[in-house]
Order: structure tokens, then C-alpha cells, then sequence
């Protein structure tokens, strides 16, 4: 896996007030850091890949359109922003499976959202099967316990950082990650298969 | 330790590589409960090696680039809205915003709004509140005046702009001074007299707007408003001391013109006060009220306030006027106060024949009944208006009423006894 530029709150602290000015550096900037991370919220929520992408852009654009409003917390910042971000492709999500009726598409776009690691057809295929089926199995937990298991096991970050992230003590974290990955474990089937 | 403390150590030690069945010897007692959980944390890890491709970021970059130029475009005026509704994040509150939004606007508007405009009627209504809940019968009175001469500027404004009497703000002005005079009916001589100046001023103002107005009927209206104007500045002089006040003076309400005298066809004039009422010199002296009650008064109460006795009467109405021949106070009073104002032309009086009829005798019954006071001059205002100057002229004890056919027809310029019915006439709550 390629490795992530860190989100440390004095780029975000320098980044912000110049994407409000309107300035277009910045806001790609902030693209670059972020693009990735929604990506995947959004390919866990919806499954489809393509859809993923266009959620993302969608969550960018609206991001210009609102960031005016946006006020940073000083105390976290880059957890402040990090959580107004998520929470927009959170609402997009939703409206996506309103407007769906909570069809979990598979996309048969041969550019794969996939690492680049050339993987088979077969591969391609099962993964396809497996973000499908755990985006369905996502739309059964909170949004809580959605951020918690993109911050545990996507963004791979630790218990203290997924607590500042959400504004929750690292207890109820861990909490939230056993209730999610109980109620995933289930719906996977992932007790049967083998260890 | 509890499940998801121990979970927690599991997930930490296969992110440092140990295997899921290592992790769950280690933990026998939770392990049918533990597996499914490691393997779907497993499973969920392949998440994170997923990123957006070459041409995916390409076409987000120039969505972004494209939102960034709508954004630095102005926005349409209506985008505030969508605006509110996202700021309050409910749209309750953005409807209660928005209807906050509305009021602010339409009080805005009933603020500014002049003589013609649709809200003109609600600011007469709105400024005139405050005066209403004042108890001090001095400070009432001064507010009701300051509010007339709000009205006295719009209805200078109005004439300047459309050469147009509104009737609104003309028939709040004299609601404002009838309303001081009432108010002021409990007040000492000195002040009532101030109150007068001011009321006195407004019955000038008013005449010299007719003067100078251009159109018939906007002078017509403002003629008949200063004429009332200058009645109620008079009554405001001639109120009796505090505490004897009439009731019919107390509430702004018009003297009967029965117990004036009218003009006679023969030039001759009648004496409508009771018998017991002593002549005096001065129509001032003669209009206080003092003379005792006599029950069966020859003069009864007029059909248009038949409750109040015949003898509670407000002093002017013993003074001797010089009403005019043909119109009436009380027919004035009719029309500033709403039908007349619009009429272009004046239709000739009838009711208050009526009226006098009951009082006044015939004057065929006395021929020769000479006016009562001559050489008494009633109060002359200082800029009367043309047409009430000229009526006031005709009907002046001075001057032979004969000369003067009334407009209702009578050739021989008639007494206001009329035999027929009363034409039937506009008035407000049966008050003239």
C-alpha cells in the first residue's frame, strides 16, 4: 500500500482560510490529501467504484460550496475538518441510497478502482463481489460505527486517533469497533469461512 | 478484561503480524466469538490498498476547478435561500427565518409607505397606537396632535405629488384633533387653549391648501376639513371648566346646528335655546351650560343623538352661529369624515330639516322674530377657506337670508323644515 501524506492539524490550520479565499492550490491541495479517504468511505458505502469516484468529486464540489460557512475548531483542527468532510459524503451516500432504494450496484468498468498491483481477473472479480456485499453489510451499522471501522481498518489509524477524530474517548472507540465488527462478522458470513 | 478490550488486543496484534489462530489461542474462552470478528477485520483491511485511479483524479480535479470559477461568478439572488436553509440546518427554522424576513419587510414597508399606497391605511393605524394607551388626558391630547400633524406633512406630500387630497390622511386628521379635543375636555383653561392654537393652525394650513389646490373636489375636501378643524379649535376655547363638561363635547361629537339659529326665509331668525337660557352679551358668556335643567325643555333632543337630554347640551351649540344656509356642520363632518371626500359634487342637505324641525319653530309661526344677537360677532377665523368664507357670509345674522335660496331647492330660500321625508344620508354609528 502507498503510503498517505500525514494530516497534521498545521496543514490544515494553513491550508483552510486559503481554500476560502478561493484559491485553487489549496483546494487541490486539499484534494490530494483527501480524494483517497473519501474514495474509499464511499466505495465501503456504495460498492460500486465509479460511483465511488463521482461521490468524491461530488463531495469536493459541494466542500467549495460550503467551505464559507465552515468555522475551524482550533483545539483539533484537522479532526474538525476531516469530520465536516466525512459528514458531507455521509449525507451523499444517503442520498444515494435514498434515491436508489439501497440497490448496491456493482460496476463493470473495466478501470478498476483496485491497487495497481495487477491483480487477476478472478481477483478483480471476487473483490468486486467482496465491496459489494460489504457495502451492503455497512448500510447496517451507525454512521459511528461506519467512521470507526474506516478509521481502524482503512485509514489504519489508532484508537487515540479515531477518538480525536470523532470526539469520542478511545473506550467508547473500542466499544463501537466491537458492536461494527460483530454485526459485520454476521452479515459477512465471515463465520464460515476459514480463518 | 471484557470482549471488547480483548478484541481490541487481537486487532493490534495482527496488525503487527501475528496470525488469527495464534490470537484466539490466546484467548480460548471468547474464541468462537472472536473469529468472525478478526477475519472480517482481515477482510476490511484489503480496504484500504483501494484509491481513486490516474483518470479518476484527472476529471475530479477539473470538476473542482470548474466549481471553483462558478463560485467566484455572483450568485443569483435567490441563492439565499438555499443558503439559510443550510446555515439553520433545518428547514423550520429556515421558514421561521424566512417569515422573520417577511414581517421585518412588511413592517419596512408600512413604515415608508405614503398618502395612495396600499399600506398607508395600516401606518395611520400602527402610529396612532401609541396615543391610544396614554391615561393622561394632557399627554393624549399632545400625541393625538403630533399624529394630525403627521398626517397634516402626508397630506401635503400627497397634494405636491398627485394634486390629490387623500381621503385617508384627511379623515385621520380630523379624527386627531376631534380625538385632542376629546381628551382635552378635562384640562385647564390654558392648556385647552394651546391645544386650540395647534388645532387652529391646522384648520389654516388646511385652507390654504384648498386655496391652492387645483382640483375641485381635493378642494372642496380640504375646505370642509379646515372648517372643521376650525370648529373644534373653537370648542376647544369655549369648553366650559373642567368637570362640567357635556358629554357630547367630551367625545369630539358635534353640536347639534338645531340649537343654532337658522336663517329664516324672511331674514328672520329663530331661538332654538331653551326659555331659560338668559342672553348674555358675549356669545361665550351665553354658551355656558349653567342654566338648571328644566325637565320638559321646549327644545327636545335631536334624532340623531336622541339619548342625550335635551338640556346637556355643549355650550358652543348656544352660541349664535352663522350657519350656513344650505349646509350644515354636521353634513361637513359627514363628509371629511369618509363618503364626501370622494364626491365631486355636494348633494343638497335634507335630514337635518328633520331635526330642526323638532326644535326650531316654524318660522311662518314667527314672522317676525327678529336674530337674537345682532351685533354679536362670532369668532372669526384668520384664514377661512373660499368656499366655507362665503357660506359663513350668507348665513350671518347681517346679511338677508332671503337673498340666499338654499340648495335644496326652495325658492324662496326656505326654512330647513322640510315636510317631505329626510333624504336618506351617509353617517357613521347614526353621529353626524
Amino acid at each position: 500500500m502507498a503510503m498517505q501524506t500525514p494530516i497534521t492539524d498545521n496543514l490544515v490550520i494553513s491550508l483552510i482560510p486559503r481554500c476560502q479565499r478561493g484559491d485553487q492550490a489549496a483546494v487541490e491541495e486539499v484534494y490530494t490529501l483527501y480524494a483517497d479517504r473519501i474514495y474509499r468511505y464511499l466505495l465501503a458505502r456504495v460498492g460500486d467504484g465509479d460511483l465511488a469516484a463521482d461521490l468524491t468529486t461530488e463531495v469536493f464540489v459541494r466542500m467549495i460550496g460550503r467551505l464559507a460557512g465552515f468555522r475551524l475548531n482550533r483545539e483539533r483542527p484537522a479532526a474538525s475538518f476531516s469530520a465536516w468532510l466525512y459528514r458531507i459524503a455521509a449525507n451523499l451516500a444517503a442520498d444515494h441510497h435514498r434515491g436508489r432504494g439501497r440497490i448496491v450496484q456493482v460496476s463493470l468498468d473495466p478501470e478498476s478502482p483496485f491497487p495497481a498491483h495487477d491483480p487477476g481477473p478472478d481477483a478483480i472479480a471476487e473483490r468486486r463481489e467482496t465491496a459489494a456485499t460489504l457495502a451492503k453489510a455497512m448500510q447496517a451499522l451507525s454512521e459511528d460505527q461506519r467512521l470507526v471501522i474506516i478509521g481502524k481498518f482503512v485509514e489504519e489509524m489508532s484508537n487515540t486517533e479515531v477518538a480525536a477524530w470523532l470526539g469520542k474517548t478511545e473506550g467508547a472507540v473500542k466499544s463501537l469497533q466491537h458492536r461494527a465488527l460483530h454485526a459485520l462478522g454476521r452479515l459477512l458470513g465471515a463465520a464460515e469461512r476459514p480463518a | 478484561m471484557n470482549i471488547p478490550m480483548i478484541l481490541d488486543d487481537c486487532l493490534a496484534r495482527l496488525a503487527r503480524g501475528e496470525a488469527v489462530a495464534d490470537c484466539l489461542t490466546r484467548y480460548p474462552d471468547q474464541a468462537a466469538e472472536l473469529a468472525p470478528m478478526l477475519v472480517t477485520a482481515i477482510q476490511l483491511r484489503d480496504l484500504s490498498a483501494y484509491r481513486l485511479s490516474g483518470a479518476q483524479q484527472l476529471r475530479g480535479r477539473m470538476a473542482l476547478r470548474r466549481a471553483l470559477a462558478a463560485q467566484a461568478q455572483p450568485r443569483p439572488w435567490l441563492a439565499w435561500l438555499g443558503w439559510l436553509e443550510w446555515k439553520l440546518k433545518s428547514p423550520a427554522l429556515a421558514a421561521a427565518a424566512a417569515l422573520l424576513l417577511f414581517v421585518g419587510l412588511s413592517v419596512g414597508a408600512v413604515a415608508a409607505s405614503q398618502p395612495g399606497d396600499l399600506a398607508y391605511g395600516a401606518r395611520v393605524v400602527v402610529e396612532r397606537a401609541p396615543a391610544l394607551v396614554l391615561f393622561d388626558s394632557g399627554d393624549r391630547a399632545a400625541a393625538e396632535l403630533n399624529i394630525a400633524d403627521r398626517r397634516l406633512a402626508d397630506l401635503q406630500n400627497a397634494l405636491q405629488r398627485a394634486n390629490q387630497a387623500d381621503p385617508t390622511a384627511l379623515h385621520a386628521l380630523v379624527r386627531g384633533d376631534e380625538a385632542a379635543a376629546a381628551a382635552a375636555s378635562s384640562l385647564p383653561e390654558d392648556q385647552r387653549s394651546r391645544l386650540a392654537e395647534r388645532v387652529q393652525a391646522h384648520a389654516v394650513t388646511l385652507a390654504r391648501l384648498a386655496e391652492a389646490a387645483r382640483e375641485e373636489a381635493a378642494a372642496r375636501s380640504l375646505s370642509l376639513a379646515a372648517a372643521r378643524a376650525r370648529d373644534i379649535a373653537e370648542r376647544l376655547r369655549t369648553l366650559p371648566p373642567q368637570g362640567n363638561q357635556p358629554e357630547g363635547a367630551r367625545s369630539g361629537e358635534i353640536a347639534p346646528e338645531t340649537r343654532t339659529p337658522a336663517p329664516g326665509p324672511t331674514g328672520t331668525t329663530v331661538r332654538p335655546e331653551p326659555p331659560t337660557a338668559t342672553p348674555a352679551a358675549t356669545p361665550t358668556v351665553e354658551a355656558t351650560p349653567e342654566a338648571p335643567p328644566t325637565g320638559g325643555s321646549p327644545t327636545p333632543a335631536p334624532v340623531a343623538a336622541p339619548s342625550r337630554p335635551p338640556t346637556e347640551r355643549p355650550p358652543e351649540s348656544a352660541t349664535p352661529r352663522r350657519p350656513p344656509p344650505a349646509e350644515t356642520r354636521s353634513e361637513r363632518a359627514t363628509e371629511i369624515a369618509g363618503t364626501a371626500m370622494a364626491r365631486p359634487t355636494h348633494t343638497p342637505p335634507a335630514p337635518l330639516a328633520t331635526r330642526r324641525a323638532e326644535q326650531t319653530p316654524e318660522p311662518s309661526r314667527h314672522p317676525t322674530a327678529a336674530p337674537r344677537h345682532p351685533t354679536a360677532e362670532p369668532r372669526q377665523t384668520p384664514a377661512p377657506p373660499p368656499i366655507v368664507e362665503t357660506r359663513r357670509a350668507e348665513a350671518t345674522v347681517e346679511s338677508p337670508p332671503t337673498a340666499h335660496p338654499g340648495p335644496t331647492g326652495n325658492p324662496g330660500g326656505g326654512p330647513p323644515v322640510t315636510p317631505g321625508p329626510p333624504e336618506p344620508r351617509p353617517t357613521r354609528g347614526g353621529r353626524p
